[in-house]
């Protein structure tokens, strides 16, 4: 794939700069959501089997996926994130969220 | 053993919390005036509406099985009891929790393309432990 340079943006503000990956690519902050999911999971996975000596995985990733949508939001609030890649997010989310509770 | 309790109050917990969700990113989206808000989605704005009209129908629905058992004269049988109110308040309940479930699966079957036998298998699972702690319910009075 390639990608338009740097030297094609034109909103300069800081809301402009983090929005300019999406004209490449539309699903970047998608991706770096995922990303941020997963690395919050495997954090508060690590810390609670470091703390407590027994550590749910399902919990973790419930947690992070309510940390996830929040996050999302406030993306969609400086306009980096779009409504549907939001939806995405929060469908997926929800999955986890639903699983986590169900399992308790 | 299936616990009919445990699974409705699991499943009325996770109506609580996506409808927070929900409502949250809601007021968060128009709070901010934000363009294009999520809720402007159909599928989702009806879903809003249904988990709503669902969680809050439970208190009357509740209420009104609490004054059917209240009222009803229990009646000596082989070593129990015979409380006949019991099952209609299985029914009502039952259905709580196959109508959240049906909201919910919505979702991810539209959004997320998920194969509808998936969504059969999981109906399948719960609808059958549905019946499994409804049955122990009738017949042990708890479960």
């Amino acid at each position: 794939m390639v990608c338009a340079g740097l030297e094609t943006l034109v909103d300069n503000s800081i809301t402009g700069i983090l929005a300019f990956p999406t004209s490449c690519d539309y699903q970047f902050y998608a991706k770096i959501m995922g990303a941020f999911f997963i690395v919050l999971s495997m954090i508060l996975y690590n810390r609670d089997k470091d703390k407590f000596l027994k550590s749910d995985m399902i919990s973790a990733m419930g947690v992070s996926a309510i940390a996830t949508i929040f996050v999302s939001l406030i993306g969609t609030f400086i306009k980096i994130i779009q409504p549907d890649i939001f939806i995405e997010i929060f469908v997926i989310g929800m999955i986890f969220i639903v699983i986590w509770l169900l399992k308790k | 053993m299936a616990k009919f309790y445990d699974l409705f109050v699991n499943f009325m917990l996770v109506g609580l919390v996506i409808l927070s969700l929900f409502a949250f990113g809601s007021f968060f989206q128009s709070d901010n005036n934000i363009e294009n808000q999520f809720m402007e989605n159909s599928l989702m704005n009806d879903t809003y509406g249904q988990l709503r009209t669902d969680l809050g129908g439970l208190r009357d629905k509740s209420q009104a099985q609490k004054t059917l058992f209240e009222s009803e004269n229990p009646t000596s049988g082989f070593g129990t009891i015979l409380l006949f109110s019991i099952v209609s308040t299985g029914k009502v309940f039952n259905g709580m929790i196959i109508g959240t479930f049906n909201t919910i699966i919505k979702l991810p079957v539209v959004f997320l393309g998920i194969d509808p036998i998936i969504v059969s298998i999981l109906s399948t699972m719960l609808i059958l432990t549905i019946i499994i702690g409804l049955w122990v319910v009738y017949k042990l009075g708890g479960g």
